[in-house]
């Protein structure tokens, strides 16, 4: 046996600490069993703020985002509106969470990226507060502290999605004393809140919000869909989902074009 | 800075691997010790604490001298006002109630030998009339642990027992060691057989580490988290690293002084003695043959990660400071890949324990406070 010097070594995966005091988010990420310990808590709280104010402001280059989670833009794709009740003559085709699931996947796949349904939790993030129960266009929109169970999830790529989804919209919502027999869904305004909500707590991972992307009744494309359906109820609902789809896959494109422009991909 | 002393070369075992000279018995005095410990007072920079190692052979057989000795330092705090902290390695065997009561209430810190899974333990680790000690230390481990719960545990790997080094690291986990140091015997015969069988031990202690944290359980297992820490603190690690001489400081029973404990009782490292003080020239000397980068490691892309610095282990494996262990080297190749894939693994996963655990610095303390306050209803 003898000593041999090694010619050459590739640099490990993961970061020195030079590096992540440069970009400290990543100290954010909090161990559960912390979590679950007020005392733990606010010592990791207080202590943490000491090495924040220690280090250095984010370097502008960015070169070390990849080791914290990032929130991707709201990609727009569709109106994100919607209604249900009196006012909807068209029948309701809103996107459910499987389906847009479904959606998001095989478009995801693409380009190597396997969601599945086992995705992690972000406790104590800011969520939207929504009002169904709201006429207009101004979606009287708020903000409350609660977790959020992600969508979608793929582990390998630490990359997960968030789609605001009719079912999120209702659950979000106020406890209002007033009931209107149209409830109205602001889709695209949530997916907004909730993403801004999700900055720098996203545990380490990249993530997009995604919204339903539906049109309001009165929008030309409902119009259109309308128009070209001939009274056929079965086939407005067939092509209002249809483009709700298509729209849902640009919005994921876009998502997946941002992770490869952002080096994650 | 720390100062070991030597109590004695005498021992209740005799374990196989042993490298202490037991020709001679001797045993330190208590005015040795007290000299000793004045030295360290003078020699150690106002405001830090110096700490205080006793060794062996087995300390304990000499109860009443670490008693004695850390009651000199209790009453040279106040007097000179300087701070001390102690700490104890022993086979466990004398391990008593009161003592474990005197520790707890004198802050000495207790560090147990133990090997691991029987087959392990008591090939090489037995009392002087050849019986394994294994049966009886397993009382005195749940002792200990009941009373020092943070008490470290150190596990030497032998050629022989390398088959049992993740069962016997799962072993001392489950007793209840939370702190698992463990090294190899880099003067035992290591063949190309060997470190192939401790390739797959590390494999089997990787996934044992990941699941481990994954369950956000907290724990130390040196061999990864000193190799995971030589990436995660490359700027400051050189400088964490073995100084010889320079940070620790060893004591023999007769009073003379080493730079480590491997070099207790070889003349020509002889540092000075407890009433002369440290020769200093002598040791800037060694410290600097000892920082002069090896001639074999020169051109190695990993020399900065690796241990081949140590010339303690340098002396016992090869007999020179100056020449390194072709198995230190061998188990230094083999071990540094397998814990970054591990790393990369959980960073990967952005798993919060190992983030606090590698990369905040005061996660030390915030566990301890986690340890000592339970959770609010």
């Amino acid at each position: 046996m003898q000593v041999k010097p090694v010619v050459n070594y590739k640099s490990p995966k993961y970061p020195d600490k030079e590096e992540t005091l440069k970009n400290p988010g990543i100290l954010l990420t909090l161990p559960e069993r912390w979590r679950s310990n007020a005392y733990a808590a606010v010592a990791f709280s207080s202590l943490l703020l000491l090495t924040l104010t220690a280090c250095s402001r984010k370097d502008s280059t960015g070169e070390n985002e990849q080791f914290t989670g990032q929130v991707a833009p709201v990609f727009i794709h569709g109106d994100g509106r919607g209604s249900f009740g009196c006012e909807s003559v068209a029948p309701p085709a809103f996107l459910s969470e499987e389906e847009a699931f479904s959606v998001i996947k095989e478009e995801a796949q693409r380009q190597g990226i396997v969601f599945t349904r086992n995705a992690p939790s972000l406790q104590g993030v800011a969520i939207p507060e929504t009002d169904i129960y709201v006429l207009g266009e101004e979606a009287n929109m708020g903000r409350q502290k609660g977790d959020l169970a992600l969508d979608g999830y793929d582990a390998e790529k630490q990359v997960a999605f968030e789609f605001v989804s009719r079912d999120d919209i209702n659950a979000w919502a106020r406890e209002n004393t007033e009931w209107l027999s149209v409830e109205s869904y602001h889709f695209l305004e949530a997916a907004k809140v909730l993403a801004e909500g999700l900055e720098g707590r996203t545990k380490g991972i990249n993530l997009a919000v995604f919204y339903d992307p539906n049109y309001n009744y009165y929008s030309p494309e409902i119009q259109e869909i309308i128009e070209n359906s001939a009274g056929d109820f079965q086939l407005m609902e067939e092509k209002i989902k249809e483009r709700v789809k298509a729209d849902l896959q640009e919005q994921v494109r876009d998502f997946l074009n941002w992770l490869k422009g952002q080096n994650i991909i | 800075m720390h100062f070991t002393l030597h109590l004695t070369n005498n021992c209740n075992m005799a374990c196989a691997y042993c490298y202490v000279d037991r020709s001679n018995i001797q045993t330190m005095t208590a005015v040795i010790a007290r000299r000793a410990v004045d030295l360290a007072a003078g020699m150690t920079p106002g405001g830090d604490s110096a700490g205080i190692v006793f060794f062996g052979g087995e300390p304990l057989l000499y109860k009443e001298l670490i008693c004695e000795t850390i009651d000199y330092a209790n009453w040279k705090e106040k007097q000179a006002g300087c701070y001390f902290h102690y700490k104890v390695t022993t086979n466990g065997l004398l391990l008593d109630k009161d003592f474990l009561e005197y520790s707890r209430k004198n802050n000495l810190f207790i560090a147990l030998s133990h090997d691991g899974v029987q087959a392990a333990h008591d090939r090489h680790r037995r009392d002087t009339e050849g019986r394994g000690t294994y049966e009886t230390l397993a009382r005195k481990a749940q002792m200990l642990l009941a009373a020092r719960p943070y008490a470290p545990v150190l596990m030497t790997v032998n050629p022989d027992t390398a088959r049992y080094y993740a069962e016997s690291v799962e072993y001392l986990y489950n007793l209840g060691f939370r702190y698992l140091i463990c090294s190899l015997n880099y003067a035992a015969a290591w063949q190309e057989d060997d470190l192939a069988m401790l390739a797959g031990e590390y494999g089997k202690l990787a996934e044992f580490y990941y699941r481990l944290t994954l369950a956000e359980e907290k724990f130390y297992l040196s061999p990864f988290e000193v190799k995971i820490s030589s990436h995660i603190n490359r700027r400051t690690y050189c400088h964490k690293r073995c100084e010889l001489g320079l940070k620790q400081i060893s004591v023999a029973p007769d009073g003379r002084l080493y730079p480590c404990v491997q070099f207790v009782g070889d003349d020509s490292y002889v540092l000075g003695d407890v009433y002369a003080g440290v020769n200093e020239k002598r040791r800037q000397h060694i410290y600097l043959q000892n920082e002069r980068e090896k001639e074999s490691c020169r051109d190695c892309a990993v020399r900065k990660r690796c241990n081949h610095y140590c010339g303690c282990l340098n002396k016992q494996a090869t007999g020179s400071i100056d020449l390194v262990s072709p198995v230190l080297c061998a188990h230094e190749r083999l071990l540094l890949p397998i814990a970054d894939k591990l790393a990369e693994r959980l960073f990967k996963k952005r798993n919060a324990m190992f983030i606090q655990k590698h990369y905040n610095e005061y996660y030390p303390i915030v566990s301890l406070v986690e340890d000592m306050k339970k959770p609010l209803l």
